[in-house]
């Protein structure tokens, strides 16, 4: 291919194919690396935006959730008496209002002491000191109503026989006892899995979750805090210590997760999303997975649709290529289909034109060839044979001086007659009776001259005498076979037979000999033969037929080797003819 | 056709087959059967195997699959068991302390071919998941120490795992001064023998190594046989347990972690299930005192019945 194109140069169905390739394979390429990772990118960020948004809900539901908790305690605390002690109207509201919220495991209200006013959940197991000792009620008397304090998860043991994994809230109250004001603590403590629902059932991808740190950076609420604590799960805290909001990354067990972290407003929590980035960008993976499979699929479509194109484009000028080739190789008789796009059509019409004027023009040269050639061979065959006529005359003479005047004059007049109608007033064609005629003379000097060498036997129907012939096609015919027989015949007598007939629409002559005859290798040649070498005589006859009448017609020579030779000419009848 | 045209068509047939089989294949993209696991329990109740299961459905959760539970059909576990496989169960965790059940169980997994895993139990060659018996004699030793009391009197057994026990405990002693008594008399005991009766009155701790030996002490203790300078450490006494410690009948509690059992049985068998080999695995178990009783740490061994 290589060498072609070095050669010739690159096809135009080549050229088109390669840059309608060239052009979609830009087209692709900038897609698969501009566009594609710049909507990938926007997919990415979508998603981890998306995820933050999922985060961000979840903290505002536990920010509801703690609202709503924080009103309850208020309005708990709300129902607290001026003097609690003494007026103990307080005690059933509470109690409804604990039976009312089921997250709420129990409701108390200590006084400053530590010593139970009021709680819904029965008698205490733990007394005055122990209260004091507890977190939930020094951290509210040190906030002193201001704050509400949030505990760890635990499990309430203060109760006797009641123990519930809790979040503790409590908060500072005053009130008044004997004349004076005192603080009390009001207690209230939330079921944890009340809580831990609102962050266990937050699902981030296939397998994220939401976690819950205190201000310490301890661990509040985790689907897998049981899992931590037994050693069986790890989470990575670290990651998210110094940082109060935002995102960040880290990577655990081989997994890159991208960190969301949100401020629950209440608690001073914090809740950290954990999504794993291979499950949120499974959009993004999907995008690319599909981009990639269009684009293969393009890539296959612009294969075949430039393959398709180039044909369609080049088809008509391969077309007209084809034929112009068939032209180059001699084929004039090619016609252009008209067709394909307008440019090529007009090449077309132009190519079929130029094609026909070609074939005008050519026409024009074979005739007028034919017609030089015509004339060369009429020239030629016209002349006598100077050796015929030195020989013929030497006869005259030598006749002359013995005394054979008689003979001499006939053999004269023979030659008088057959100069005339070899002339024939410059005609080429003549009527079949002349043509006999002049064989018949030159018949008559031959016999005169080679006395019983040979008898010939001219015979023509009467029908075929007023028929026109090309003149002189008899003679040079009974002259070769007369040189063959005198040349080759070893002393004997040969017999030469012409005829003249009508077959059809056919004008026949046939010469015939029982000489020698010609071998069969040398028989097939003899019309072939190029000129200069021996059979002049019948080639210059057959082809003086054949350019004037056409190449069906002409010599054919029959001959076997010591039987003789049959020497037929055969033209139309009738042909009107140029002279 | 000419060759363009059919250089066209199968670039069509292609992309065609490109779109096609590529949206299959992502269409196709159907997440992994889930498998069930399950956990074939001798017992219907107890706090117990509720941790147990929790455990095992948390580990089932992490890997998405299903646990189920299914009671042991103590007369036809053959039955049961291949009716289990039938249904499709990829594996079984088996708890119970009936030894002659559990070998029955354990000939039916291994003529189905099922793998099996064995809760709260230790036997070699077989997978199995139970209580580090040697650390809780440690454990217990630990308390013993931290209490800063020298002599120390084993409440044993002649069971197999309350001789782990032991040996972890006289391990962890090995190399201290303390002056150690080794009592099995205990059950039904009205009185003291000799050299528990001289060490207790020193102010020897007790360390009951077993649930019954537990009881014991406490019986002991309740009698006026051991007084309130004893400190009692027991190991699974049952579902008194939190108010032994409130009530400050007991020093420390070593108790048994089933919810990690659980996981950890549920893992092993996941990782059976792979190709992994049967392995015995041990849990820690807890120490639990006053001090961490309702921390949340404790609270799934402490308290199971909490939700």
């Amino acid at each position: 291919m290589n060498l072609h194109w070095r050669k010739n140069g690159p096809s135009l169905h080549t050229l088109i194919l390669i840059g309608l390739l060239l052009f979609t394979g830009v087209l692709l390429t900038f897609m698969s690396v501009a566009l594609v990772p710049f909507i990938s990118q926007l997919l990415s960020e979508n998603a981890i935006e998306r995820t933050k948004e999922t985060v961000l809900q979840s903290v505002n539901v536990v920010d509801q959730y703690v609202d709503s908790t924080l009103s309850t305690l208020h309005f708990a605390t709300s129902l607290i008496p001026v003097n609690p002690e003494t007026d103990q109207s307080w005690h059933s509201q509470i109690e409804l209002l604990a039976r009312s919220n089921p997250d709420i495991t129990a409701l108390a209200f200590f006084d400053g002491q530590g010593e139970c006013l009021y709680a819904t959940s029965g008698k205490l197991r733990v007394g005055g000191y122990g209260i004091r000792k507890r977190a939930w009620f020094t951290q509210a008397l040190i906030q002193e109503g201001t704050l509400t304090c949030f505990s760890h998860p635990y499990v309430q043991d203060i109760f006797q026989n009641q123990h519930n994994y809790v979040v503790t809230l409590s908060r500072a109250v005053t009130y008044m006892s004997g004349g004076q004001q005192q603080t009390g603590v009001m207690l209230m403590d939330i079921d944890y899995s009340g809580f831990s629902a609102l962050t266990d059932n937050v699902k981030l991808g296939d397998s994220g979750y939401t976690y819950v740190l205190d201000k310490d950076d301890a661990l509040i609420a985790h689907p897998k805090l049981q899992l931590i604590y037994a050693g069986q799960a790890q989470e990575n805290i670290a990651a998210v210590q110094s940082q109060l909001v935002g995102l960040t990354r880290d990577k655990q067990n081989g997994r890159e997760r991208v960190l969301i972290i949100a401020v629950i407003n209440q608690t001073r929590w914090r809740m950290v999303g954990v999504a794993y980035i291979d499950e949120i960008l499974q959009s993004q993976i999907a995008f690319i997975r599909i981009m990639s499979l269009v684009l293969l699929a393009a890539a296959f479509i612009a294969l075949g649709a430039a393959t398709l194109m180039a044909y369609w484009v080049t088809r008509p000028i391969t077309h007209l290529e084809h034929k112009m080739r068939k032209v180059e190789e001699g084929d004039l008789n090619v016609t252009i289909t008209e067709r394909g796009f307008s440019e090529i059509r007009s090449v077309g019409t132009a190519f079929n034109h130029m094609l026909t004027r070609i074939r005008e023009l050519m026409g024009q040269i074979v005739h007028e060839q034919e017609m030089k050639r015509l004339y060369e061979l009429n020239a030629l065959q016209a002349q006598i044979n100077p050796h015929f006529l030195y020989n013929t005359l030497d006869s005259i003479i030598w006749m002359e001086e013995r005394g054979r005047s008689r003979e001499a004059i006939i053999m004269v007049s023979a030659l008088a007659k057959l100069f005339r109608i070899s002339i024939s007033k410059g005609k080429s064609v003549i009527s079949v009776a002349e043509e006999i005629e002049h064989v018949r003379n030159y018949v008559i000097i031959q016999k005169m001259r080679f006395q019983d060498k040979f008898d010939c036997d001219i015979q023509a129907d009467p029908e075929t005498l007023k028929e026109r012939t090309v003149k002189l096609v008899l003679q040079p015919l009974v002259e070769n076979a007369l040189n063959h027989a005198i040349d080759e015949a070893d002393g004997a007598s040969i017999h030469i037979s012409v005829r003249a007939s009508v077959e059809g629409d056919e004008l026949r002559f046939t010469v015939e000999d029982d000489g020698v005859g010609i071998a069969e290798e040398q028989l097939d040649g003899i019309l072939a033969r190029p000129t200069g070498t021996g059979g002049i005589g019948l080639r210059n006859v057959n082809e003086r037929i054949q350019l004037t009448f056409g190449r069906q017609y002409g010599l054919t020579i029959d001959s076997e080797e010591g039987r003789g030779t049959l020497v037929t000419i055969r033209m139309p009848r009738g042909k009107e003819v140029e002279p | 056709m000419k060759r363009p045209v059919i250089i066209s068509v199968l670039c069509l047939i292609a992309s065609l087959a490109v779109m096609f089989f590529g949206f299959r294949g992502s269409q196709a993209k159907t997440p992994a059967k889930t498998k069930t696991i399950t956990l074939l329990t001798q017992e219907d109740t107890g706090s117990f195997l509720l941790q147990l299961r929790y455990g095992a459905e948390a580990a089932a959760a992490e890997v998405g699959d299903k646990l189920s539970i299914s009671t042991l059909n103590r007369d036809d576990p053959a039955t049961q068991i291949a009716a289990l496989q039938a249904d499709g169960i990829a594996a079984i965790l088996l708890y119970g302390s009936d030894d002659a059940l559990t070998r029955q169980v354990k000939a039916v997994c291994k003529e189905l071919r099922l793998p099996l895993t064995l809760l709260d139990r230790e036997e070699v060659g077989s997978a199995c998941v139970a209580t580090d018996e040697t650390l809780a004699g440690t454990l217990a030793v630990q308390r013993v120490q931290t209490l800063g009391v020298t002599d120390v009197v084993f409440l044993t057994d002649n069971s197999l795992m309350a001789a782990k026990r032991l040996r972890g405990a006289t391990d962890a002693l090995e190399g201290s001064l303390a002056d150690v008594e080794i009592w099995d008399g205990w059950t039904n005991a009205t009185a003291l023998p000799e050299k528990v009766q001289k060490l207790t009155a020193r102010g020897a701790c007790v360390i009951a190594l077993t649930g019954d030996a537990t009881l014991a002490a406490l019986r002991l203790q309740a009698n006026g046989l051991l007084n309130a300078a004893n400190a009692i450490i027991g190991m699974d006494p049952g579902s008194d347990r939190v108010s032994l410690v409130e009530n400050g009948q007991v020093s420390a509690l070593i108790l048994p972690a089933p919810y990690t059992m659980g996981y950890r049985g549920y893992r092993l068998a996941e990782t059976m299930l792979h190709g992994g080999k049967a392995e015995s695995v041990t849990v820690e178990p807890k120490l639990i005192t006053l001090t961490n009783l309702y921390s949340p740490e404790n609270v799934k061994v402490a308290f199971p019945l909490l939700q």
